[in-house]
C-alpha cells in the first residue's frame, strides 16, 4: 500500500505553510515515516518557485513522490476521494476538513493559519486538539510534531450511526420510538 | 426544512441529520443558497432514491467577508424568496447549524406565524432548532445571536461557550465539590450581567436551561 499524505488548504491562501514545508527536514520527516507520496492542494497560496513539481530524493537515495495541485473544483468527489486514500492529513483549520477527515478516521495534523483575522478556526483547533482528537500545531512547530508522530495517540471523536440528534427532535415534535 | 450552508456547516448538517426517519420526518426540505454546489451534491447523495425530499435554492443572504451593512440588502432579497417557500412549503421544524442563510429562513417563517395564527405553522406551532456550529468554541456566530431568543431549541457543543451564554457551568471531570463555590459566585456575576444588558433574558434561569442545552455527544 502506498503511504500517502495529503497536505491542504482549501480555499485559503497559506503562504507561509507552502514556505515552512519547502525544505529538505520536512521531506525527511515524512520519508522517515515511511511515507512514499506527498499530495498538495495549494489553493490560493502561493507555490514557492522551487518547490519540487515531482519528487524529492533525499541523499540516501529514498524519494518521496510529489503532487501538486490548486483545486479540484468540478469535482469535489476527487478532492474528497483525495483525502480518502491518505494516511495522514495536513490541513488547514477549516472545520469541514478536520470533521471529514475524523470521519474518514485519518490522523489529521492541523495548522491554523494565523495571519487570518478570525480566530474561530484556532479556538477549534485547540479545543479539539485538548480532547486528544486531532494534533494542532502551529507552522514552525510542524516538522517537530512530525518527527514525533509516532508516540502520538489519536482519539476517536465522532460516533458511527450516532443517534443523539434524532433522540432530542423525537422529544422535542413528541414522536415516540 | 433543513437549512445548508457550505464548508464545514455542510458536513455538520449531514451528520445531524443522515439518520433521521424518513417516515417520521416527511417530507424533507432541504435549502441551499444557490451558489453552493458542495452543499447540493451532499444532499443528493444523501437522498439518492427517496420520493419525499425536496431542494430548494435561494440567493445567497451573506457571502463570507461581506460586510454587514451591504448584507442586510442581500437578506431582504432572500428574505422574500424564504417568505414564499415557508408559505409553500409550511415547515413544522426548521434545523440549522449557522450559516447566514438561516436567518431569512427562520426569521421568515416566524413572522408568518404570527401573520397567520390559524395555519398549521401558526404563532407558536412551528419549531426551529438550531445546533451551533462545532466550529464555535468560545463565542456566537452572528446567526447564533440572532436566533438564540427565538429558536425553540438552542444546542451547544462546546462546555466554554454553553457557560458564556448560561452561566450555568459545565463540570467535565468529576470536580464538582471543590468547584461549587466558584460557580455559585459567577452564576451570581453573570446573572447581574444578564439582568443588566439584556432585557429578554429577564425570564427564569429554569425556562433558560431547557430551551439552551448543551450537547457533546451530537457528532
Amino acid at each position: 500500500m502506498i503511504q500517502s499524505v495529503f497536505l491542504t488548504v482549501g480555499t485559503t491562501r497559506f503562504d507561509d505553510l507552502l514556505k515552512e514545508i519547502n525544505q529538505e527536514s520536512f521531506f525527511k520527516a515524512l520519508i522517515s515515516l515511511g511515507f512514499k507520496n506527498l499530495i498538495v492542494q495549494y489553493g490560493n497560496s502561493i507555490l514557492p518557485e522551487n518547490f519540487p513539481k515531482d519528487k524529492y530524493t533525499l541523499e540516501t537515495g529514498e524519494t518521496l513522490s510529489i503532487n501538486l495541485y490548486k483545486f479540484k473544483f468540478n469535482d469535489s468527489k476527487s478532492f474528497y476521494n483525495d483525502m480518502k486514500q491518505a494516511d495522514l492529513i495536513i490541513s488547514h483549520a477549516g472545520s469541514g476538513t478536520i470533521l471529514d477527515a475524523l470521519e474518514l478516521h485519518k490522523k489529521i495534523i492541523v495548522v491554523p493559519n494565523e495571519t487570518l483575522m478570525d480566530n474561530h478556526q484556532i479556538e477549534l483547533a485547540n479545543a479539539m486538539s485538548k480532547k486528544g482528537v486531532i494534533i494542532s500545531s502551529s507552522i514552525s512547530e510542524l516538522i517537530n510534531t512530525l518527527n514525533n508522530l509516532e508516540n502520538i495517540e489519536f482519539k476517536p471523536f465522532l460516533k458511527e450511526n450516532n443517534n443523539a440528534f434524532v433522540d432530542i427532535l423525537d422529544n422535542l415534535m413528541g414522536f415516540e420510538d | 426544512m433543513i437549512v445548508f450552508g457550505s464548508g464545514g456547516h455542510t458536513t455538520e448538517m449531514i451528520r445531524l441529520v443522515k439518520n433521521l426517519p424518513r417516515t417520521r420526518y416527511s417530507p424533507r426540505n432541504y435549502v441551499v443558497a444557490d451558489t453552493d454546489e458542495m452543499s447540493k451534491e451532499k444532499i443528493q447523495l444523501m437522498e439518492e432514491g427517496s420520493k419525499d425530499s425536496n431542494l430548494i435554492e435561494i440567493p445567497r443572504s451573506r457571502k463570507v467577508h461581506q460586510s454587514y451593512f451591504t448584507s442586510i440588502f442581500t437578506t431582504l432579497n432572500a428574505m422574500f424568496y424564504c417568505f414564499i417557500n415557508n408559505y409553500k412549503y409550511q415547515p413544522d421544524l426548521i434545523i440549522c447549524n449557522g450559516p447566514g442563510t438561516c436567518i431569512p429562513v427562520c426569521y421568515s417563517a416566524l413572522i408568518l406565524s404570527w401573520l397567520m395564527p390559524w395555519r398549521k405553522t401558526g404563532f407558536g406551532k412551528i419549531k426551529i432548532v438550531y445546533i451551533e456550529s462545532l466550529a464555535r468554541v468560545k463565542s456566537l456566530s452572528l446567526t447564533g445571536k440572532l436566533l438564540l431568543p427565538t429558536a425553540s431549541l438552542f444546542i451547544i457543543q462546546w462546555p466554554e461557550l454553553y457557560t458564556k451564554i448560561t452561566g450555568i457551568e459545565i463540570n467535565t471531570e468529576k470536580e464538582a465539590e471543590a468547584e461549587k463555590d466558584k460557580e455559585e459566585k459567577e452564576k451570581e456575576i453573570n446573572n447581574e450581567k444578564d439582568i443588566n444588558t439584556k432585557t429578554k433574558t429577564k425570564s427564569t434561569s429554569k425556562f433558560i436551561n431547557k430551551r439552551i442545552i448543551f450537547r457533546d455527544d451530537l457528532m
